[in-house]
């Protein structure tokens, strides 16, 4: 693409014009993806035979061990989605945009090290956090646990497929007329192991995908060094971002301030270290590992094992951002950005580049690695908010013990609904603003409430169910109110108040909620996680 | 080799974290393939011998 382009001419080019070098060939790269597909896909239906109890197909049987427990947290913590957020904050705030990644490692070592919470989590034998909730507040703490978990969860993940069919399109030249079969189909892959061998299904493809998605990313990242050269990514970051695309507590203006509501700056690395906390303690899809694991020692083992995994996932797609920033001229995102139809083209710098980058071959063992990340992630997310769904939402209104066939099938069910839900959210919503900010702020959804009350549950011996309900409902209603906000008002909460301050005044707001939530109960009937719920 | 010693030199904590990374990434994807395959094999033979127990 000729960057002396005016922005004018480019209203008349079509994504084949502005993906001129996309080196996809369809013998030698498809012939790559395909054996990958095909292996996934034996691999993945092959183990159902080994599901017998509801138990086998939410935590596989506890059986999880170590080696297995990393390489599914790894694979499930990465998907295209990562990849291109990641790599989006690359571009937008160079080596500073991997401050997240830091601080969820840091934060990830300390919690695995020191069992903080993590530990009386799977010592209780709970399969979810609002299981262990219903001990200490009752039962409808519980199940509003479930919804707010749900809710959050879904909308999270409702971007994932559209995500990913527009790295699919940009970075292979694929027309953008076939990205919804291609995004149709990719799903139903993932369904068909996922409903049928459920969290087995998930750990095996999980381990595959792990190798595959590491070779992928390995191979692409020492490519891209040879490219541009270390000099070259840094005079990038030096050019277009100055100091603050080294130092993440500067804001865009080069300054120490805590008014930079977006942006790097102080606020920024407040609200990512208070969403790293959370996300470790609570998302489901990490937590799911420990509860999964053999026993506590093994679950603690992998958080500690796992945690510098999340500087690699920030660090890696952020140097291909960077490495973007150096080649793609912005005049091509705004086109990129038109035709696919989004407000800001940042997200596709990642992508474009690569479809310069990569010759034939290696294309295919990236198209490979970004499947196997994705497909890991959708299939470990379906089948998280799915247990979610049947333990805590379904749960109380089952009456009397469901057998183990019809419990199996049920699950079966629910996560195929999560799919269809995914197929169309995926296909008609367009987040505003970084992606990055949406994931954010949908995670915040219940992070934040989740997370107070799991710390309050385990070591806070006045927390109540008052408390919980509070908070779980401030949790909800402030980033919801935010997203509306932003979508029906012209970004009204994102420019006003600034999309870092939104969260840290929901943490802040949640645990307010808690704290007088508890204390105004009468009667208070607190003593620990073993106590009655009061 | 280069492009290493910029690393060291240019940004350095920028550039020893990114040779980390690596290394890290390397070492452990090599590790786990092996010793994840060991624990998959381990796991579904625990829940073989629990299901035909049951």
């Amino acid at each position: 693409m000729n960057p002396a382009l005016s922005p004018s001419l480019l209203h008349s080019f079509t994504l084949s014009d502005l993906l001129p070098l996309a080196a996809f060939s369809l013998p030698v790269d498809g012939s790559i993806v395909g054996v990958y597909l095909l292996l996934t896909m034996i691999a993945g239906i092959f183990v159902r035979k080994y599901v017998g109890k509801v138990e086998d197909f939410l935590v596989a049987g506890r059986e999880m061990k170590l080696y297995l427990g990393i390489a599914s947290l790894a694979a499930t913590e990465f998907g295209i989605v990562t990849a291109m957020y990641t790599a989006q904050s690359g571009y937008t705030m160079g080596f500073a945009g991997a401050l997240p990644g830091i601080g969820n490692a840091i934060v990830m070592f300390v919690i695995g090290y020191s069992g903080f919470c993590v530990k009386p989590l799977r010592d209780s034998g709970v399969m979810t956090i609002p299981e262990l909730f219903e001990r200490r507040f009752g039962k409808f703490v519980r199940w509003l646990s479930g919804v707010v978990i749900v809710l959050g969860g879904l909308l999270n993940m409702g971007v994932f497929l559209r995500v990913g069919g527009q790295f699919l399109v940009v970075c292979t030249g694929m027309d953008v007329r076939y990205l919804q079969w291609m995004m149709t189909a990719l799903l139903v892959a993932v369904c068909i192991y996922t409903i049928l061998g459920g969290m087995l299904s998930v750990l095996v493809t999980d381990y595959l995908q792990f190798v595959v998605m590491s070779a992928g990313l390995l191979v692409v990242t020492i490519l891209v060094l040879g490219d541009i050269g270390w000099n070259g990514l840094v005079a990038a970051v030096e050019t277009h971002r100055g100091a603050a695309g080294f130092n993440p507590f500067l804001n865009k203006d080069q300054h120490l301030s805590l008014m930079a509501g977006n942006g790097p700056g102080l606020p920024f690395v407040i609200s990512n270290t208070i969403t790293s906390i959370a996300a470790v303690l609570t998302w489901q899809t990490v937590i799911v590992r420990v509860m999964a694991a053999k026993d506590t020692k093994t679950g603690r083992q992998i958080y500690t094992r796992t945690s510098f995994f999340f500087i690699c996932r920030w660090m890696i797609p952020g140097l291909w951002g960077i490495a973007a920033l150096a080649t793609v001229a912005p005049a091509t995102l705004d086109a990129l950005a038109r035709q696919m139809g989004e407000n800001s083209g940042t997200l596709f710098a990642m992508p474009h580049y690569l479809s310069t980058l990569l010759p034939m071959g290696f294309m295919g063992l990236l198209i490979a690695a970004m499947l196997a990340a994705d497909m890991s992630t959708d299939s470990s997310y379906m089948l998280t908010w799915g247990s979610v769904i049947y333990n805590d939402i379904l749960g109380p209104f089952r009456r009397g013990v469901v057998n183990e066939r019809r419990g199996i099938l049920i699950n079966r069910l629910i996560v195929a609904c999560i799919g269809i839900f995914l197929l169309f959210f995926g296909l008609w919503y367009q987040p505003p603003g970084e992606l990055w900010t949406y994931l954010q702020t949908t995670g915040t959804i219940y992070l934040s409430s989740m997370g107070v009350l799991l710390i309050a549950c385990c070591y806070w011996k006045d927390a109540n169910s008052w408390g919980a309900i509070a908070a779980i409902v401030v949790g909800a209603a402030l980033p919801v109110a935010s997203l509306v906000a932003d979508r029906f008002f012209d970004n009204a909460a994102h420019n006003g108040i600034g999309e870092h301050w939104v969260n840290i005044g929901t943490y802040a707001a949640v645990v307010a909620a808690m704290v007088v939530g508890s204390l105004l109960k009468p009667n208070r009937n607190g003593g620990g996680l073993h106590a009655n719920a009061a | 080799m280069q492009t290493l010693r910029e690393m060291l030199s240019n940004h350095p904590l920028w550039g020893l974290l990114m040779i980390a990374v690596l290394i890290w990434y390397t070492f452990v994807t090599l590790y786990v393939a092996v010793r994840g395959g060991m624990d998959v094999k381990s796991m579904l033979r625990e829940l073989d011998n629990r299901n035909r127990g049951a």
